[in-house]
């Protein structure tokens, strides 16, 4: 086995052309758009949060520890104390995961099928087209996304997964509008006539040439999606009917700071607030700068 | 004029039916019987059968469902709501109490972020790359990534701690008092305005700085106009269109922001009627206020397809 060391070096070496072209990207995106940078490195950053949160989170953060409720930030209870005497910094940390995995799964299911039915449904054009579009995409962006989201989480009743599928359903619209944008201008390209001319049935033509080029609107869609998904969670919870207690949310500890709390411990509502903030700013800064640089080439 | 009018009108009915269509389904996918539901929910324990019978036929969720929607649909028509679960009264007494405050609330909104976010756009456009540019995109985005009931809680917090101000336990209607009313709605509105301001401001900038670069622009400060002129009589007009339109569509996010910003200060708008009427699992309420809510966006929507087909005439014509 002594010459397999040096084989997998050589395939290292071999793909360090790769890599360093993936650096110098990097590097590039850096210069060119530093907010977009920052935007990254927050989006990262919450996600290593998220999935190390047991790792991270100095205390447990549903156990309520009535010794020290309304402690402020110190060197125990690095963001102080709430009002059941739980860390403010595990629930943050906590509810970072909560955020994040509302967001992530309802962006993928919603934006998901809404690219699908979409693509399908700009390829197809004609009466299909017609049908779903005024049917189902313009009824379903007729409501207020709170409002549908509040009515359908009051019906299934108020859990995790209750709320990832009402927001991919209020995602899934809007993401079929953009991608079928995208898909009638691609239906009209030479490649998909050449495709056509050769004899190639929809279907394939529509994985392997339509699909591929209406990513990128998709991504830039995407990625503004999580950070609208994470303030419909957090509105949600703020209002109650969201994630449910005890499981640790930003909008449910921003609800938790009553009017009483608010002047004495105001720590309560501010670092989940900022948390919230941050979070929101990484994803929209991150996503602004993936559509200036993704837009151009559209044109 | 007339034809375009028609054509929008014409192309709402079928998204219109579809609404109470979705809105019907929704409420009906309820798990568990509406009438075990209402004859528990006043903690009176155990009902008989022929109880459960009469408030099923009384509700009509006896009948097969498409029975059930064309009942609604017809209550709908006559105006009749039916009436809350919860208080017995009828919904349309509720909307009649509730709508002018959440009226007052979503106009004081938009105005707000009308008023905000076209100067800081303008001169953000005007004066482009400078100090007072980048200034002003900061704060907007921060309008843009702080929510509504974030912004909303800080400002309670300011209110309470420095000025020692609560929002006070009763309403007082704008008519009876304007000065009382105004301090009431003016924070709400400011919160949720100042995350309508946000992406405002951000078309406005965008688009001056496209009309900027027009010919007839050029041809303006060729002529040797003064700057003012330049702005106001020929940017500006171009600008405002698809931002004014913009405004008005945001009405719905204004209503959007309501429903939490009425929670935040205790305003008795139709917002806090639905989030209290899901806490206490009132449907009737739930349903007819999720209707009416969408009705009036849409409505507002359609106003301002309208008037934006009024107010540029290249959209009239095509």
């Amino acid at each position: 086995m002594a010459h397999a060391a040096p084989a997998r070096a050589g395939v290292l070496i071999g793909n360090a052309h790769r890599w360093s072209v993936l650096v110098s990207a990097c590097v590039q995106f850096c210069r060119t758009k530093p907010l977009g940078a920052l935007g990254a490195v927050i989006v990262g950053l919450m996600m290593v949060v998220a999935l190390c949160a047991s790792f991270i989170a100095p205390y447990d953060p549903i156990d309520m520890n009535y010794g020290t409720p309304l402690a402020p930030p110190g060197t125990a209870y690095l963001m102080g104390t709430d009002n059941f005497g739980r860390d403010v910094l595990s629930r943050v940390i906590y509810g970072a995961r909560t955020s994040l995995y509302v967001a992530l799964f309802s962006v993928l299911l919603g934006t998901g099928s809404g690219a699908l039915l979409g693509v399908v449904s700009g390829y197809a054009g004609g009466r299909f087209d017609m049908v779903v579009q005024r049917l189902l995409v313009d009824v379903i962006m007729a409501f207020p996304t709170l409002v549908l989201a509040l009515g359908m989480v009051s019906v299934l009743g108020p859990s995790l997964g209750n709320v990832v599928l009402a927001i991919s359903i209020v995602q899934m619209p809007r993401s079929a509008r953009i991608v079928r944008s995208a898909a009638l201008s691609v239906r009209e390209r030479e490649y998909v006539e050449a495709a056509k001319a050769i004899g190639a049935r929809a279907p394939r033509i529509v994985l392997f040439h339509v699909i591929p080029n209406c990513v990128a609107p998709y991504i830039v869609y995407a990625t503004g999606a999580l950070g609208a998904a994470v303030i419909v969670e957090a509105s949600l919870s703020f209002l109650g009917v969201g994630t449910p207690p005890p499981t640790p949310s930003w909008g449910g500890m921003l609800a938790g700071v009553g009017r009483e709390y608010m002047e004495i411990a105001p720590w309560m509502a501010i670092f989940p607030g900022a948390a919230l903030s941050i979070t929101v700013f990484g994803f929209n800064m991150f996503g602004d700068s993936l559509r200036d640089i993704l837009d151009p080439r559209l044109r | 004029m007339h034809t375009y009018i028609l054509k929008r009108l014409i192309l709402t009915v079928p998204v219109l039916l579809g609404v109470t269509v979705l809105t019907f389904v929704i409420m009906r996918v309820m798990p568990g019987d509406a009438a075990i539901a209402i004859m528990t929910s006043g903690g009176q324990g155990g009902a008989s059968q022929s109880d459960l019978a009469r408030v099923r036929a009384e509700l009509g969720v006896d009948k097969p469902l498409h029975i059930q929607y064309l009942n609604w649909m017809w209550s709908l028509v006559r105006l009749d709501l039916g009436n809350s679960w919860h208080s017995g009264r009828p919904i349309v007494e509720e909307i009649k109490l509730r709508f002018p405050v959440t009226f007052e609330l979503a106009v004081l909104t938009v105005m707000v972020s009308v008023l905000i976010a076209i100067p800081v756009g303008v001169i953000s456009a005007l004066r482009q790359d400078s100090v007072v540019d980048y200034v002003f995109r900061a704060v907007s985005i921060f309008g843009l990534t702080m929510p509504s009931f974030w912004t909303g809680t800080l400002i309670l917090f300011c209110l309470v701690v420095w000025f020692n101000w609560f929002p006070p336990m009763g309403f007082t209607g704008f008519f009876e008092n304007p000065l009382v009313n105004l301090q009431q709605i003016m924070w709400p509105a400011l919160a949720v305005g100042y995350y309508l301001s946000a992406y405002l401001a951000r078309m406005t900038r965008s688009t001056m700085l496209e009309v900027l670069r027009q010919e007839y622009i050029r041809t303006a400060w060729s002529k040797g106009l003064r700057a003012r002129a330049v702005v106001i009589r020929h940017a500006l007009k171009n600008t405002l269109l698809p931002v004014v339109t913009l405004a008005g569509i945001q009405i719905a996010v204004a209503l959007e922001g309501s429903v939490v910003a009425e929670s935040i200060f205790m305003l008795p708008g139709m917002g806090l009627a639905l989030v209290s009427a899901i806490q206490l699992r009132d449907y009737p309420v739930i349903q007819t206020f999720m209707l009416v809510l969408t009705l009036i966006v849409m409505v507002v929507n359609l106003l301002v397809d309208i008037t934006y087909g009024w107010l540029d005439p290249r959209i009239r014509y095509k």
